[in-house]
């Protein structure tokens, strides 16, 4: 589902304007990209906990260059599933 | 991380933020997490947009071990979800470490086939030795420039030299060396050539021509424009048609490079022999049995032309091929020929 098909289903169910609904999801997602640039966590139920965690500088090899590099360090956001996540879908398999 | 957001406080910083209900806004973000789930059943991906991408992967079962009593245990198959931030979000979080760029490392690979040594410890003294990382397609720049310079030389070459060809051709200036050496190049290799090219321009000379003289077709040729050129008259095309009937099947179209005789005549414009005229009549009856069948008014024309010189010995040489109604049709019709 795109994000437009996600704007519309809500916006009939809720039955309020799709720029409201936008509005909302659009301050939702920079609030919690401020939240997770504070290194603080969030959790959302029945989805699972977000936070971030620095990965530090490391040496790796750089097949193109065929050469060692060093990779600077860096953020990254790591998310965890919560239980009820990880039992609705683990006898799911999609097969391609 | 030592701080956790609540979902609680979440829904109250988006609703300060919006001025939404906080009812609205638990519902609402529940509702996508539910169709976040649903995604992720039916098709293995779910997007939350800002933030990233949720994918299942499958694993196969395989043995474990439980940590605590060290049995043996079978984990089975089972699917996990793997999330990928947005670039978008993960540019965002890294804004402070922006100004860190990859680095190569300077003669600190013992074995370059061994690539295990990239998981070494880096200490920070080994710092100053790093070399700029180099850009990335900054190879495929330079080698763009460089075709690029190339093809750009090429073309001023091939420019060059179709303007020097250009300029070497007949009707274009030429530099003063050039043409004293084409001139003497013409004068040494062609001097018959030249004379004989420039001899009928003298009017005395053109008229009389040269008895058995021959005169090569260049492109654009045709019998008239030669009959002017060494008779003075392009009327008189007919006399060089009927000496060249061997070689000229139709008598407009001349093959170039082809040599064609152009036979001499005694007289003069105004007081031809009569041999000439008989001459001349001949090439225009020839000329009648060439148009006879396929241009009508061509062919009375050239019959005219035979039967006002009064050439009744031509005529009856010929009477055999010459239709008796055109010959009567030609009597008819009045005026007189413009050859002198």
């Amino acid at each position: 589902m795109t994000y437009a098909d996600t704007i519309k289903h809500l916006s009939s169910r809720y039955n309020l304007p799709q720029t409201k609904i936008k509005e909302i999801l659009k301050s939702s997602t920079i609030i919690i990209k401020n939240i997770l640039d504070q290194d603080i966590g969030i959790s959302i139920p029945g989805l699972g906990t977000f936070h971030t965690h620095v990965v530090q500088k490391r040496k790796y090899y750089n097949p193109y260059y065929k050469c060692l590099m060093l990779l600077p360090q860096k953020r990254v956001i790591h998310f965890r599933a919560s239980s009820s996540l990880k039992d609705e879908i683990k006898d799911t398999r999609i097969v391609k | 991380m030592n701080q956790k957001l609540t979902f609680t406080e979440l829904v109250e910083k988006i609703a300060n933020e919006t001025g939404a209900a906080r009812q609205l806004i638990h519902n609402l973000l529940l509702d996508e997490v539910q169709l976040v789930k649903e995604d992720l059943k039916r098709d293995g991906v779910a997007t939350i947009h800002g933030l990233g991408h949720f994918r299942l992967t499958w694993h196969k079962a395989r043995p474990g071990h439980n940590p605590q009593t060290g049995e043996e245990i079978e984990i089975p198959a089972h699917s996990s979800v793997n999330f990928k931030t947005q670039a978008d979000l993960g540019r965002y979080i890294n804004r402070q470490y922006d100004h860190l760029k990859p680095q190569m490392v300077k003669g600190d690979v013992q074995n370059e086939g061994d690539k295990t040594i990239i998981s070494k410890p880096i200490e920070s003294e080994i710092a100053p030795e790093y070399e700029p990382y180099p850009e990335k397609g900054k190879k495929k720049k330079r080698s763009r420039f460089w075709i690029a310079l190339f093809l750009l030389i090429f073309i001023i070459i091939i420019l060059f030299v179709i303007i020097r060809t250009c300029t070497e051709k007949p009707g274009t200036k030429l530099s003063k060396s050039t043409v004293s050496k084409k001139v003497k190049e013409k004068e040494t290799v062609l001097p018959q050539a030249a004379e004989k090219i420039e001899s009928p321009i003298t009017e005395d000379k053109i008229r009389i021509g040269t008895p058995g003289s021959h005169h090569t077709v260049i492109p654009g040729d045709n019998l008239w424009k030669i009959s002017s050129r060494y008779y003075t008259q392009g009327e008189l095309w007919p006399n060089i048609y009927r000496a060249n009937l061997n070689q000229i099947s139709n008598p407009d179209v001349l093959i170039p490079d082809s040599r064609i005789l152009v036979p001499d005549l005694i007289g003069k414009p105004g007081a031809w022999t009569r041999k000439d005229v008989e001459d001349i009549s001949a090439g225009f009856i020839e000329a009648y049995l060439f148009y006879k069948n396929r241009n009508r008014t061509k062919a009375l024309n050239c019959l005219w032309v035979v039967h006002k010189w009064d050439a009744t010995q031509v005529i009856a040489k010929y009477h055999s091929k010459i239709n008796s109604n055109d010959l009567e049709s030609v009597k008819n019709i009045p005026g007189t020929p413009r050859i002198k």
